[in-house]
């Protein structure tokens, strides 16, 4: 079983309070380009609304839906031009709305496929910005393997579901752990946003 | 997160929102145009008639903002105004421009608005064209395939830089159609299209050139009649049967809305054929349940309404490019040649050599650097094959459920073996499939991936080998970066207007192969 029918496999076994911790695990492991792409006004927006659904996470309540308006108003919230990188914070935003896609509609395995996509997507897309790959036609029935950050990002997400199928409880300081390990597994992606940095504005 | 996804918009909406033929532009003199009688931007020297018959000289800047000519006195003794009511023909010195109270123009019709100078008190030869009411089905056609058609009394003789700001098509006198970009069009009216690869570029002089039209079709500039190019008061006078942009309620004529009436039939039966293409292309996605419910227009199905009222000036256009017509067999059809249905045989992962007869009238367009290449067949794009692009890459889009960014479809076609794929991509850098898309893809869909915009780094891939026929893609596209890049491989923009958010993108989705 390849990695990303494993993660679905898993995910259509767990609960939505589980799928909803994946998803925002998802959601914190793409924070950093946010982070580092943003404006700064933006980013504390940003860190506000992620914080609320981590409490939301571990108090089972709902998001205000100020919340998220507060998230819409951002000014990378409309940015499609790629040759910006701030498009880059507007991919990652776009993880963050799936995980609370999750925790907001009744459709959660759905929303928490598309923020485990979106994010693996968005590993991959640094991936070529790291090996400065021009553009190639790619063959559906030939794929090219992933990229190492793809692949990373592939092993975490198989990791935190692992750790949330097989944990007795998810509780607040499990919720904690798990949200300190997808902030440092994110580092990786450090490198690959100083690389974006150096071609586009 | 706010929807930056630009809502679709039927054509009867786009017309009723910025119907900018039909308001009264702001005078300004310098330039005579269309839709603004000439008196009022009058700035040569001339001469005026008035209704009683006198001629009065005119010096520069003797016609008001409102028409009234005021002549300034000389030798300290006041100066006189003639107000615009009074005057029956402005003409300039040479006779090269002039302007004439329209005999039946329908003043009655006319209805104020903020804009107008012509709706005071005071009648006006600021005629009542601009304000006009709109008959209902009487709209100026919208779109790139019907260019607006400049009333003859009032057109620039040579094509004006001011109306093709982003560039666009030049039409010869010998049918051939040229593609320029921004500011090629030169003070004398002359097109400068500039060398690619080295080559010297050229210079099409005005004297050559028929028609000019902005890549979305909604500014262009037609030459007058040869009647009216010496100035003759005689066809100074003639307005065409056509030109007038807002006939009047009286002037309808039982003819033409019974023909409107058959192009808009015709649209429907070309849509309800888009639609089954689009169908059977979505048929490998097992996600697409919002694209077989909402249909071309991505609006719900009780909102057919945008797609009855595509604008029959589309179909007849098409109609007249592709003379055997359009059906589910004969879609395209070239020359009476091999069927070309390129959507319909892709979809059945169809591979067939080329067949039709290499007809390419518009080497300028098709500026590949392919001289060494054979080309099996260059037929042209359509607009269904692009509607039904567009579709699949709106419904591509949503299945990735990104908030943002583009994806884009295009139809290619092998030039060495007529082989015909499409290619996918979006504005995102990776090389992978998204992971979305994987298993969803069909045997003939190809993924472009790396940097660039989507539109751009299809194009970027084609080579020597490959070339677009028709495409689209899920958002607007780009003014400054793609748009460009599809009218150098001679793709025109078209299809339905859709909402822009920013002034960066046009409000086209499709775009097809001239032809």
């Amino acid at each position: 079983m390849t990695g990303i029918s494993a993660i679905r496999s898993a995910l259509s076994s767990a609960s939505a309070s589980q799928q909803a911790i994946f998803a925002l695990a998802c959601a914190e492991r793409t924070a950093i380009v946010f982070n580092r792409l943003a404006a700064p006004a933006s980013m504390a927006v940003y860190k506000a609304v992620l914080d609320v659904a981590w409490d939301a996470v571990k108090t089972g309540t709902r998001i205000a839906t100020e919340r998220r308006q507060s998230l819409a108003s951002l000014p990378e919230a409309t940015i499609d031009d790629s040759h910006r990188r701030k498009f880059y914070a507007t991919l990652a935003m776009g993880v963050l709305e799936h995980a609370l896609d999750v925790m907001d509609t009744s459709g959660t395995q759905e929303a928490a496929d598309l923020a485990c996509c979106q994010s693996l997507d968005l590993y991959s897309c640094f991936d070529a910005i790291v090996q400065g790959t021009p553009s190639t036609i790619v063959d559906p029935a030939n794929p090219p393997p992933s990229g190492p950050l793809e692949l990373a990002e592939i092993a975490e997400q198989i990791e935190i579901l692992r750790a949330l199928t097989i944990g007795s409880e998810v509780g607040a300081a499990f919720c904690d752990q798990l949200r300190e390990r997808a902030k440092s597994a994110s580092q990786i992606l450090d490198s690959a946003i100083t690389t974006l940095f150096k071609g586009r504005n | 997160m706010a929807a930056q996804q630009e809502c679709g918009r039927p054509w009867g909406a786009a017309r009723q929102a910025t119907p900018t033929r039909l308001r009264g532009l702001k005078p300004s003199a310098g330039s005579v145009r269309d839709d603004a009688p000439p008196t009022a931007r009058f700035p040569q020297e001339g001469f005026a008639t008035l209704t009683n018959g006198s001629r009065v000289e005119l010096g520069k800047g003797n016609v008001a903002e409102n028409g009234d000519i005021v002549v300034p006195g000389k030798g300290g003794k006041p100066g006189r105004t003639y107000p615009a009511s009074a005057v029956a023909r402005v003409e300039t010195r040479d006779g090269q421009t002039a302007w004439r109270r329209t005999p039946h123009t329908p003043i009655s019709i006319s209805k104020p608005t903020a804009q107008s100078p012509a709706t005071s008190s005071q009648e006006s030869p600021r005629d009542v064209r601009s304000d006009a009411t709109v008959p209902k089905g009487r709209e100026a056609p919208r779109g790139p395939i019907a260019p607006r058609v400049p009333n003859a009394t009032n057109t620039p003789l040579t094509p004006q830089a001011a109306d093709v700001p982003e560039g666009g098509f030049a039409t010869l006198e010998n049918g051939s159609r040229v593609a320029f970009g921004p500011g090629a069009v030169s003070e004398n009216g002359d097109i400068v299209v500039p060398g690619k690869g080295g080559k010297p570029g050229r210079t099409i002089p005005a004297s050559k050139i028929v028609r000019v039209e902005t890549p979305d079709g909604r500014h262009s500039w037609r030459r007058p009649p040869k009647g009216n190019t010496g100035g003759s008061p005689s066809s100074m006078a003639t307005i065409a049967p056509d030109a007038g942009p807002i006939p009047s309620t009286k002037a309808a004529k039982p003819s033409r809305v019974q023909s409107r009436q058959e192009q808009r039939e015709a649209a429907r039966a070309r849509i309800a054929a888009a639609e089954t293409e689009l169908r059977r292309l979505n048929a490998g996605l097992s996600q697409n349940a919002d694209i077989r419910n909402n249909g071309l227009t991505g609006q719900p199905p009780n909102s057919r309404v945008a797609v009855d009222q595509y604008p029959s000036d589309v179909a007849a256009a098409h109609r007249s490019e592709n003379p055997n017509g359009y059906s589910d067999d004969n879609l395209g059809t070239v020359d009476g040649g091999d069927d070309y249905n390129p959507t319909k045989k892709a979809i059945r992962g169809e591979s067939e050599g080329g067949g039709d007869t290499p007809k390419d009238n518009f080497p300028e367009l098709r500026s590949d650097p392919v001289v060494s290449v054979p080309r099996a067949a260059l037929p042209s794009g359509s607009f269904e094959e692009a509607a039904a692009l567009q579709s699949r890459a709106k419904a591509l889009h949503d299945t990735r459920g990104a908030k943002q960014g583009t994806t884009s479809v295009m139809g290619v076609q092998n030039r060495l073996t007529g082989e015909r794929q499409t290619w996918v991509a979006i504005d995102s850098d990776q090389l992978t499939i998204p992971r979305r898309w994987q298993g969803q893809l069909l045997p003939h869909e190809r993924f472009i991936g790396g940097p660039g915009h989507a539109e751009q780094k299809i194009l970027s891939n084609l080579g020597d080998e490959w070339y677009v026929v028709s495409g689209g893609t899920s958002v607007n596209i780009c003014k400054e970066t793609c748009m460009p890049l599809l009218q150098q491989h001679g793709l025109q923009l078209g299809g339905p207007l859709f909402k822009t958010s920013t002034s960066r993108n046009t409000g086209y989705r499709m775009f097809w192969g001239l032809k």
